[in-house]
């Protein structure tokens, strides 16, 4: 049976996919040009960082794989957290999904083919990431044997592992919500998460290791195992990055012995998922759907649905927004986990105090910190806008016979979007400046290129949410998480890179100078025209997307 | 062969289904009527498997819908109202995975293909992509689904939707069969002709109870009237 499923999902993978490069080749190709540069640039990054962080910066082979666990060790939460939101999308709401439950399949065969079905979905911009980044890593050191190794023993199984994490995550979640109301039940699993990451980070704070292995300099490429906690044990990514380690050092019994550990936890968590989905996905099926179906007393957006005394059609357009927004549990979820996310990251903005005599270093520091705001911004693009077009979807026949413009359609999505990310933009930009010295003098050139970003990155993103719409999917989470949005994603990067490099030129001399130079921000009218720029074409290509044969 | 028991389907405070019990025997056409919200789709939910009673069970020849769903699912055939088709496979593709997926051999699932889309008249388009068909043609493509592995019980949410004259009176012809043949179908339709037409008894459904319950002869002579004014008469 499972073997009929899979066989019908390769078949259907076959078809979309040739078909895609069939119909869509302009699409097509732009998306291979899109990856190939993005993996490329992944490729160069690691690899020059690596040769920095060795040659110049001269922190020896331990430290340099101790961040590289750090590094795999955020990836591992970015995985498992993003396939608990894909699977719950893919496994237990879907239209397919319910079309296979009523079919004498059995549920433990539903669940691995959803699961595949979800991990491919959710995990396939990580792999290509971590492909390009090993290579960049093979690249320094010149043995492409073991990044071609670690790939298959230590980043492969590292990923199924961090998948695994998610769905039995899920499952328990669902199952739990028996005894408990979901939303403890979700509360507890983020507070878990939350608890475990900020554990492990400042269990394994860089500049408090750095300072504990530099006491052993020169001798800081050696195995410097007694300084590493305990608790790293027991996360996989730890064990990956120490085959790294091993196979780069020539020691490949400890090489073997981490790729089992790494290999063995895998197939472990994903026992462990089978023997879950078997007792309990029919059960987690039933408990999705009833909480799905289950219709709610009140969510407090009902005063948005009463009658206007002088209707508009922009203002109707916007509020039939907001109430599918806010009664989509997905979307404020999601949406209220990275407002959250974004006020821790604001509060330790205020704290951090970053006083280093390096200009270059603090130019970097401060760059760095722009872009991760300009990530954010990006993310929640993706995220939010990204999906907007597409979720006109299958009631797009209202709109089209109605006297309604698509222009007003268009823009009832992307102005609110612009507004509300320029505005985070703006709030994000004013804390960034305020772990250096002499932080004042950086606050308006701050502010103005965050609030810049967050009219560039909405505008963009919404142009490939036209690009790519799809109306069959009425998933926001599918959506955001599709192969449009992906490549939306991918460039948004690419912009961001070019964006902070920016950033990093304005500011370096301000820095120099010690705050005595003020930062030029007559520049700023390229960004402005940018974000104009991209404005129209998210016009152009919304419009468009909005008029399509249906 | 279908016995729902006490059947009770909470959401909070909202009772969408209240303790409703009925049979379909082998060889009837069960009618299950209602107005919109009255709770047939929630309780045809609970008939295929995919929302779990609060309380009460659903027999399926004699096995507990939901303490085996996969025995139970062997002996049914569900036909949602909104169904769910991979729009890129083809007609014959989509066939052939469910054929599989009851476990039909080569030549019995090649015969049965065949059989199913002469009788639903989907055979020329059976090698085109579905989302070249039109709703009609996905209606009787998911029918001829639907009886492929010849069920004991069919449950079918809406039947009519998108059919043309033709494909209603296939429609109707094949249910008539399928039951001649033992098959037990439970079906709702909004439609009182479509009712009285073929089916063999008729429950009507209110606020999530079962509020009447009747063989058709009741309605011998002047069925849709009649039928019309007890429906009002209930529902209002």
């Amino acid at each position: 049976m499972i073997r009929d499923l899979v066989r019908t999902k390769l078949h259907l993978l076959y078809l979309e996919g040739g078909e895609r490069v069939s119909r869509h080749l302009a699409r097509s190709v732009f998306s291979f040009l899109t990856f190939a540069v993005f993996a490329y640039l992944t490729y160069l990054i690691v690899e020059l960082s690596t040769r920095y962080l060795l040659v110049q910066a001269r922190i020896g082979l331990f430290l340099y794989h101790r961040l590289l666990a750090l590094a795999l060790f955020v990836f591992f939460a970015i995985i498992s957290v993003a396939n608990i939101l894909v699977a719950f999308a893919t496994i237990f709401r879907n239209n397919e999904a319910e079309f296979l439950h009523t079919l004498p399949i059995r549920s433990v065969e539903i669940f691995i083919s959803k699961f595949l079905d979800s991990f491919l979905y959710s995990s396939a911009l990580m792999i290509i990431v971590i492909l390009a980044a090993v290579s960049g890593y093979a690249g320094y050191f010149g043995n492409p044997l073991v990044a071609a190794a670690g790939v298959l023993f230590s980043i492969l199984p590292l990923i199924l592992s961090a998948a695994c994490v998610g769905a039995i995550v899920l499952l328990v979640m669902l199952k739990v919500s028996h005894w408990v109301s979901i939303k403890t039940a979700v509360l507890t699993v983020t507070l878990l998460y939350a608890a475990s990451t900020y554990s492990y980070v400042v269990l394994n704070n860089p500049f408090t290791l750095f300072t504990n292995v530099m006491k052993y300099y020169p001798h800081i490429d050696r195995y410097l195992g007694v300084l590493d906690p305990k608790l790293d044990y027991f996360a996989p990514s730890f064990w990956s990055a120490n085959f790294f380690y091993f196979a780069t050092t020539g020691n490949f019994v400890g090489a073997a012995a981490s790729a089992l550990i790494v290999c063995a936890v895998a197939v472990v968590l994903f026992l462990v998922m089978l023997k879950l989905a078997d007792r309990y996905y029919e059960e987690a099926y039933w408990t999705a759907r009833h909480k799905l179906f289950e219709r709610k007393e009140k969510d407090g957006s009902e005063r948005l649905a009463q009658p206007d005394r002088k209707p508009r059609k922009n203002i109707s357009l916007l509020k039939r927004d907001l109430l599918l927004f806010l009664r989509e549990p997905s979307q404020t979820f999601h949406f209220a986990v990275l407002m959250v996310l974004i006020g821790i990251f604001l509060m330790n903005l205020f704290e951090m105090r970053i006083y280093l005599p390096d200009t270059f270093i603090v130019s970097s520091a401060f760059t760095l910190i722009y872009a991760f705001n300009s990530f954010l911004i990006v993310s929640l693009a993706v995220r939010f806008v990204y999906p907007m077009l597409s979720l006109e979807g299958e009631t797009m026949w209202l709109i089209r016979s109605s006297p309604v413009s698509p222009a007003k359609v268009f823009y009832s999505k992307i102005i609110p979007s612009i507004v509300f990310l320029a505005a985070i933009g703006a709030v994000l930009g004013f804390a960034a400046p305020s772990p250096f010295k002499n932080f004042r003098g950086l606050i308006t050139a701050s502010v103005i290129y965050s609030s810049l970003g967050g009219v560039v990155f909405p505008s963009f993103v919404m142009m490939f949410g036209g690009v790519f719409a799809n109306y069959k999917e009425n998933n926001p989470v599918r959506i955001s998480s599709s192969h449009g949005a992906t490549v939306s994603l991918l460039v948004s990067v690419g912009v961001m890179v070019i964006l902070s490099s920016v950033v990093f030129n304005q500011t370096f001399d301000y820095f120099a100078s010690k705050g005595s130079i003020p930062v030029d921000i007559s520049r700023a009218w390229i960004l402005g025209f940018v974000g104009v720029a991209c404005f129209c074409l998210a016009r152009f290509f919304g419009v468009r997307a909005l008029k399509v044969d249906m | 062969m279908l016995e729902l028991a006490s059947l009770k389907k909470e959401f909070g405070s909202f009772t969408a289904v209240d303790g409703i019990s009925l049979r379909v025997r082998a060889g009837e056409i069960y009618g299950f009527l209602g107005p919109n919200g009255a709770g047939k789709t929630t309780t045809i939910k609970m008939i295929a498997t995919l929302l779990k009673p609060s309380s009460g069970r659903v027999m399926i020849n004699g096995i507990d819908a939901h303490r085996s769903p996969h025995e139970a699912k062997q002996y049914l055939s569900y036909v949602p109202d909104q169904p769910f088709l991979y729009d890129k496979l083809s007609g014959v593709e989509f066939l052939l995975f469910v054929a599989r997926i009851y476990k039909m051999g080569k030549e019995e699932s090649s015969q049965a293909i065949k059989e199913v889309s002469e009788t639903f008249e989907v055979k020329p388009w059976l090698n085109r992509r579905i989302e070249d068909y039109s709703q009609g043609m996905r209606q009787r493509l998911v029918l001829a689904a639907a009886m492929l592995h010849k069920p004991k019980l069919i449950v079918i949410d809406e039947p009519m939707v998108g059919l043309d004259p033709k494909g209603a009176e296939t429609f109707k012809a094949q249910m008539k069969l399928a039951a001649g043949k033992g098959a037990a179908i439970l079906m709702t339709t909004h439609q009182l002709s479509l009712a009285t037409e073929i089916c063999t008894r008729l429950g009507i459904i209110n606020a999530g109870r079962l509020v009447y319950e009747s063989r058709i002869e009741e309605f011998a002579g002047d069925g849709v009237g009649k039928l019309e004014k007890k429906y009002l008469e209930l529902t209002s």
